[in-house]
């Protein structure tokens, strides 16, 4: 009798493993994303709303009670966070963590160029699959593991530059742009270059650097050879200063403004210009905040949980997302790399805004987004804006 | 030739902005041989202050009229002085005493570790994107013969000469001013006389914090936005106006700091706009190659 | 040495270790540079120009990675002589605003330079900096430096510091010593600048920047700048520091630079002060009593004001 405490105990921690035993027999697991961004320092703001973004996403799909892929498991999804505060080095480490960690599965990151352009290499060394979520700067050779959602301007200049000509016109183009910003000053030089088989000419390259905060000088000049249009390739911190100054000297009722990657459809760039960007046209991912898409809806709304506003990095984390789990349902694996990385290679898939499709076969190696719709919009209020084509 | 007035207004325009934040900084520097690289961060919550004053009575945007105007600006540029001037006495007090008097570069790399702490919090409290500073002068712009110039302008390059004249009058005309030139001259004898030397390098700091204070007004309604990050540039141009103006007199520093504004928007204007920092800074080393202590003289340093 | 780490410390402590580890070379530069009195605020263009140099040397022409290495130091060596050679006339912050100024230039020309990317980087470097390239490169350079300190160089090095006019009183060279320090120093962050491009695998215009130059003068200064230990120390802990913090997500920064505030009013001399030739320094002389050695009286303390 004085033992039966102790049966009774051993009896219902039997009970209590072999439940567990039961439980883990429903094949339930979980995987683990990494997001390698920029958290602090000056490209906070971007790398800040693809983490949020992506984890609203798992959000959404964890509160659906996770997703099945194709051979009946059912997951939910884990995501880690490093800061590599816009230092190469960081973002290394991170990844290499990351790779050393088997319960990851994939890395989401970085939106800097500054991370991207350093962890693409080690992508491949480790075979760590990676899937960037904003860096537009050009890879001379793509290895296998290294994807990205951004659409560059590669492909979406030439398109603007056709829909641009058709739509408007223009002869006379002027053009400001940051020379230390590796997307903007590329889609800058290209439509330079693209600028005598367009049929219009460059009439004034005005270039200034990050940080700077006066432009008076450079749109004098330009302002002195009379544009039709100014192509502004700022951030908004900049862009908002060019576009005001614009005002202050008198050039915004006499000349058009365009850009690309969609930065006039920032709340913050129409708050800073204060609403000066009204009637600015810009190439942009077909995403619109303000959308009757249900999903689109939800996700604005959900947002408000963090303290900032969604811009397309917010879109570009939580599709990155979205391309994995798609990936995760046609590999059925939760640690495996490999099938991973093959069943990425080959996505097609309807996400938050535009699609996201990649070819990236092992032996050419080509990690860009095939998918996603590139549409020209005007910009008629601080969320609002008009689909030109 | 209304181009090259209209690049020479930008020049002085966007020189009388580095001046702003020059003024301060080099007062520390000439009295004290300290670089005070947290000042540019003083400045930033100056900014900050404004934006959170002015946003904070839902100010409309360039709602209001002359005389509200001028009392809203007023009252903001006094919370925002008051706030940076007890920020650097503070700063002066925990940080710059205990290293001052050592190695030149001592105090640099410890107001080097504020200012990374401060850009950190301001980007913690206020969010990673800049924010946006409603207007609170009326947007006017003054078109002479074509050249155009907004009232906010006016208003930069007015504070800055303000800056300048009250820290001249402080210099030249007050007990503790003297006191001051006295330190900057040679600081052992003036502790020698009977100076308070640490009463002096507070009262420095904490007028250079105050004028940080008032170029965070002036440039954050120019621009209408505060960010983490701004002080950076006007902390390297400050620096540059600093060195080029030598230490003697303060009105050099307010020179020095127009005369980079234009150099820089002549380059752009004539020149070639890839190239402006790099032709700008050329043309300063060459004048220090010729005059190494500095355009209008110096103390030895 | 590479593989043993590999397996026993998790890999992103390695890359933090080999990060610090650049940063200690190119420190190391600064402490040659420095020690006859200039104020080098542009090493981190030093560096960038001889990862530059090296990078391209082995990614366009394949030439193999010592040689490169060692054409980007000296590079830099020469860079660092005819900068040197310009300031000589001038102010200890006159020139320190000389060096400023030319890395600034040198960002810019960076930027504009489309055979090198600009703004894009130079991307596709072959990887060829493990630990095992790291490490003993700082073993060497350190062993350098001090050898230095207790050459002729190095001892007219610190007069020149201390006092130029005395020093050139006594017979030293001023200015060939101070160009000499300086170039030297010039080609081991050349040399540190190469390394790291070959670990990074890009080189940016940004790299090179005030910004970066401003930490490397950080490091110097908080460990210590009178002796080579301190610009050792100051580089790997600052490095290692931010990774240490990683528990607060959000504001790594703002205790960094509130522990990097302290520790300098703590120690405005440096973390490591410099300790007269042939004395033990104070720790020792403590370990020594620990140890129950009784100690000599004359090999106590340190040189006054700890300069």
């Amino acid at each position: 009798m004085q033992r039966l405490p102790i049966v009774i105990a051993i009896g219902l921690l039997t009970l209590t493993l072999a439940g567990r035993h039961t439980r883990l027999a429903a094949e339930e697991r979980v995987v683990h994303f990494f997001q390698d961004n920029a958290l602090t320092g000056q490209a906070g703001s971007y790398g800040t709303r693809s983490i949020h973004g992506a984890e609203l996403a798992a959000k959404h799909i964890n509160e659906a009670g996770g997703f099945t892929d194709t051979c009946g498991n059912k997951y939910t999804i884990k995501l880690s966070v490093w800061d590599m505060a816009n230092s190469r080095e960081q973002a290394i480490a991170g990844l290499r963590k990351a790779a050393d960690d088997s319960t990851v599965l994939a890395v989401l990151g970085s939106t800097p160029s500054t991370g991207f352009a350093a962890m693409e290499p080690v992508a491949g060394q480790v075979k760590m699959p990676i899937i960037a979520t904003g860096s537009a700067v050009p890879i001379k050779k793509w290895n296998p593991y290294a994807f990205r959602v951004t659409i560059a301007t590669p492909v979406a200049a030439p398109y603007f530059l056709k829909q641009f000509k058709e739509m408007f016109h223009p002869k006379r183009v002027a053009m400001i742009y940051d020379i230390t910003q590796d997307a903007l000053r590329a889609e800058a030089e290209l439509i330079r270059d693209l600028a005598n088989q367009t049929g219009f000419e460059i009439v004034a390259f005005e270039a200034f650097r990050v940080n700077d905060t006066d432009f008076r000088a450079q749109l004098t000049t330009i302002k002195g050879t009379t544009p039709e249009w100014l192509g502004v390739y700022a951030a908004n911190t900049e862009g908002s200063k060019i576009i005001n100054q614009m005002d202050e000297l008198g050039l915004l009722g006499k000349v058009n403004i365009f850009s690309g990657y969609g930065v006039f459809q920032d709340p913050t760039y129409w708050d800073l210009a204060n609403g000066r960007t009204k009637g600015a046209v810009n190439w942009a991912v077909a995403f619109n905040l303000a959308s009757s898409d249900p999903l689109m809806q939800k996700v604005v709304a959900d947002y408000k949980r963090f303290p900032e506003e969604p811009t397309i990095y917010s879109v570009y984390g939580y599709q990155a997302l979205q391309a994995a789990v798609d990936a995760v349902k046609r590999a059925c694996a939760a640690t495996d790399r490999e099938k991973f990385r093959d069943a990425l290679a080959e996505t097609k898939l309807e996400a938050l805004a535009g699609s996201v499709a990649f070819h990236n076969p092992r032996s050419e190696p080509n990690g860009e987004n095939q998918g996603g719709r590139v549409i020209i919009s005007r910009i008629t209020g601080r969320d609002s804006y008009e689909l030109l084509e | 030739m209304e181009q090259f007035v209209q690049q020479l207004v930008n020049g002085i325009m966007a020189g009388s902005t580095y001046a702003v934040v020059a003024l301060g900084f080099g007062l520390v520097f000439s009295v004290m041989r300290v670089v005070n690289l947290a000042h540019p961060e003083i400045f930033m919550i100056g900014a900050y202050a404004a934006f959170v004053v002015i946003s904070g009575l839902h100010v409309p945007d360039a709602g209001l009229d002359v005389p509200a105007a001028v009392a809203l600006f007023l009252g903001v540029l006094f919370v925002a002085m008051l706030t940076t001037g007890a920020a650097g006495l503070v700063l002066e007090r925990l940080v710059i005493r205990p290293t001052r008097g050592t190695y030149i570069l001592t105090p640099f790399i410890a107001t080097a570790g504020v200012s990374i702490a401060l850009q950190n919090s301001a980007q913690r409290l206020f969010g990673p994107d800049p924010v946006h500073v409603p207007s609170v002068i009326p947007p006017n712009t003054f078109i002479v013969g074509g050249v155009r110039v907004t009232s906010m302008q006016l208003v930069t390059f007015l504070t800055a000469v303000a800056i300048m004249l009250a820290l001249r009058y402080y210099v030249h005309s007050t007990r503790w001013g003297r006191a001051t030139r006295a330190v900057a001259e040679k600081p052992d004898v003036a502790a020698a006389c009977g100076v308070n030397v640490n009463l002096v390098s507070q009262l420095t700091v904490g007028i250079a914090s105050i004028m940080a204070g008032a170029a965070g007004v002036a440039l954050g309604l120019l621009y209408t936005s505060a960010a983490p990050f701004m002080g950076l540039l006007y902390g390297l141009k400050s620096f540059i106006c600093m060195l080029v103006a030598g230490n003697r007199h303060i009105e050099a520093i307010m020179a020095v700091g127009l005369l980079l504004g234009v150099v820089e928007a002549m380059v752009t204007g004539y020149i070639s706009s890839n190239l402006r920092d790099a032709i700008a800074f050329a043309l300063l080393l060459a004048v220090l190659f010729f005059r190494p202590q500095g355009l209008f003289g110096s103390y030895e340093v | 040495m590479s593989s043993f780490l590999s397996a026993h410390l998790p890999a992103f402590w390695v890359v933090t270790l080999i990060t610090a580890g650049l940063n200690a070379i190119i420190t190391m530069g600064l402490y040659f540079s420095n020690s006859a009195g200039a104020l080098s605020a542009c090493h981190a263009a030093l560096a960038g120009m001889g990862a530059y140099v090296a990078a391209v040397l082995t990614t366009n022409f394949d030439w193999p990675f010592p040689v490169a290495l060692l054409a980007g130091a000296g590079v830099g060596f020469v860079v660092g002589m005819l900068l040197a050679l310009v300031t000589l006339r001038m102010n200890e912050l006159v020139a320190g605003l000389t060096t400023l100024a030319f890395g600034e230039t040198l960002v810019i020309v960076a930027f504009n330079l489309d055979y090198i990317g600009g703004a894009n980087g130079f991307i596709g470097i072959p990887l060829q900096t493990t630990f095992d390239s790291v490490y003993p490169v700082l073993a060497v350079v350190v062993f350098a430096a001090w050898r230095f300190d207790r050459a002729r160089l190095g001892y007219a090095a610190r007069a020149c510091r201390d006092n130029p006019h005395a020093a050139a009183a006594m017979g030293i060279n001023v200015p060939w010593v101070k160009t000499l320090v300086f170039a030297l120093g010039s080609g081991i962050a050349g040399l540190g600048g190469g390394l790291r491009a070959h670990y990074v695998l890009v080189q940016n215009p940004d790299d090179m920047g005030f910004f970066f130059s401003i930490n490397y003068l950080i490091f110097w200064v908080f460990g210590g700048s009178y002796t080579f230990w301190g610009p050792l120390f100051g580089a790997i802990f600052l490095t290692i520091l931010p990774e240490l913090l990683r528990f607060s997500l959000y504001d790594r920064f703002i205790i960094y630079g509130v522990i990097l505030t302290t520790i300098v009013i703590v120690r405005p001399q440096g973390v490591i002060t410099r300790v007269p030739l042939g004395r033990r320094p104070a720790f020792v002389a403590w370990l020594s009593r620990l140890w129950g050695r009784p100690v000599p009286a004359a090999s106590l303390g340190q040189s006054p004001g700890g300069r």
